[in-house]
């Protein structure tokens, strides 16, 4: 069994730090650091990688799989993709399990490089406190996207490395944003002013004809002689409506579907799984990709991660998600079979074999 | 909401726009020559255009839009040329326009005037 010992820890309670909060925003604003996470792109590879992990078959004792929960799994999947890092605190519960609780925040302590002697404060919360606790590392199950240079204990997400991409991606989304949120309008000069719809205001019935006309016709009274006061106060056309609102240029447009593709990349994800241009082919070639090149090795540092901390024997398998491409296996089988290899080496190796036992 | 000017009134305020040499109705009222048959003939016409155009505006409005009405028939009366066509005389003014948007009173009513979108 695990030697945890955690409960030992008194831990200490706080309320949250309004302060801390303040100066952590303020710093980040004179870093001229600007959240680049809340971008499609970005949610798009979150989500992905979460649901992916989510799925996954957990192999291991029964106390570990069901502590490594498709909802942890999810929330690491999100966590490397959002903040390139994530942690979790090793926790005993009442009954004896094990669980698994997110923190929030956390600091390495330590002078050693050697990641056995570092001591982690971690703060994970309630809905109404924070906690935070000094464990060992060996208490926490910590997996990093990638590390700074040199310190393994700093992990780095694909936004923090590809900041370029995504600060492109985020201000022209948020540009874009602030584009549609303008003024939408259709205006139809008049001679003179609109009214303000009381029951003097001369246009009121006016506005009431074209408010339900439906398509009729109406007759209406010229705005050409600008109502009796001459041609030098009339409309330049007559009765022409004009559209008030969004009216981005076609670079932008462009750039964002550039950018989406580029942040897709960028976090892992083969732009293909999302770009409605691709066809069912492409798709199951991109989702082959996903898994063997970012689904897959990740699943892979975090089952070892897992293994170590929990103290046994985890492994995370993805093999069901391709059950939908069975034609494409059978394929693969036809070939090797073709080129004259034994049809139970080949159906193992195009994974139709059920394995045994 | 009404014409408060009757034939006196009015010819009093003509003649003050005379006096002080406003428009060109200098020497028209004289020779117009008209009875007060004629004047109220002029008035009711003015009258009848003004109160179907915008009949919700105010009493100064109404008044002051009859008497440009009442000048601009003056003066086209003035400038009626005769004409004969196919052995008949007849008298007519050189343009047709109308006198309600001519005379700047249909300006002067605008903002009064209920508009309608009428649908077929």
């Amino acid at each position: 069994m695990i030697e945890l010992g955690l409960s030992k820890i008194r831990p200490e309670k706080r309320q949250g730090d309004y302060t801390d909060l303040l100066v952590r925003t303020i710093q980040a604003q004179a870093a001229s650091m600007i959240d680049t996470s809340g971008t499609a792109a970005v949610e798009a590879a979150a989500g992905a990688l979460s649901r992916a992990f989510a799925a996954a078959e957990v192999s291991g004792p029964s106390w570990a799989v069901q502590a490594i929960s498709p909802e942890f799994l999810g929330q690491v999947g999100r966590e490397l993709v959002r903040a390139g890092q994530s942690m979790h605190v090793i926790d005993v519960t009442p009954e004896g399990g094990v669980s698994l609780l997110p923190a929030s925040d956390w600091d390495f302590e330590g002078g050693e490089p050697r990641p056995e002697s570092w001591t982690v404060r971690a703060t994970v919360n309630g809905p109404r406190s924070l906690y935070t606790r000094y464990l060992p590392f060996s208490g926490v199950v910590f997996v990093a996207w990638g590390n700074v240079q040199g310190q393994a204990f700093a992990g780095r997400g694909a936004l923090s490395w590809a900041h370029h991409t995504a600060k492109l991606q985020s201000e022209t989304e948020r540009s874009l944003g602030d584009e549609a949120s303008g003024p939408l309008a259709n205006l139809i000069p008049v001679p003179q002013d609109g009214g303000d719809n009381t029951d003097d205001d001369p246009l009121k019935s006016l506005k009431n004809d074209l408010r339900t006309a439906r398509g009729k016709a109406l007759l209406l009274e010229t705005t050409a002689g600008a109502w009796g006061e001459g041609m030098s106060a009339a409309p330049r056309k007559d009765w022409m409506g004009s559209r008030l609102g969004p009216n981005p240029p076609a670079s932008m447009d462009a750039i964002m579907g550039r950018g989406f593709v580029q942040m897709l990349a960028a976090l892992g994800v083969p732009p293909g799984l999302f770009v409605d241009r691709s066809d069912g082919t492409a798709q199951r070639e991109s989702m082959r990709r996903y898994f063997s090149l970012t689904v897959e090795p990740l699943a892979g540092l975090l089952a070892r991660e897992l293994s170590a901390k929990l103290e046994t024997s985890i492994s995370l398998n993805f093999s069901s998600r391709f059950a939908a491409d069975l034609s494409g296996r059978a394929r693969a089988f036809q070939s090797m079979v073709g080129a004259g290899m034994d049809l139970a080496k080949a159906a193992a190796l195009a994974g139709l074999m059920v394995p045994e036992g | 909401m009404a014409v408060t000017l009757n034939v006196e009134t009015l010819k009093k305020r003509l003649l003050v726009a005379e006096v002080v040499g406003r428009g060109r109705l200098a020497g028209i009222y004289e020779t117009a020559s008209l009875d007060d048959a004629g004047w109220n003939a002029k008035l009711e016409t003015a009258k009848a255009l003004v109160l179907r155009y915008a009949p919700a505006a105010p009493d100064a409005i109404h008044d002051e839009a009859v008497i440009r009405t009442v000048s601009y028939l003056f003066e086209r009366s003035a400038t009626f040329q005769d004409r004969n066509q196919s052995e008949v005389s007849v008298s007519q003014p050189a343009g047709h326009l109308s006198a309600l948007r001519h005379s700047g009173s249909m300006a002067l009513l605008s903002p009064w005037k209920v508009r309608r979108g009428g649908a077929v």
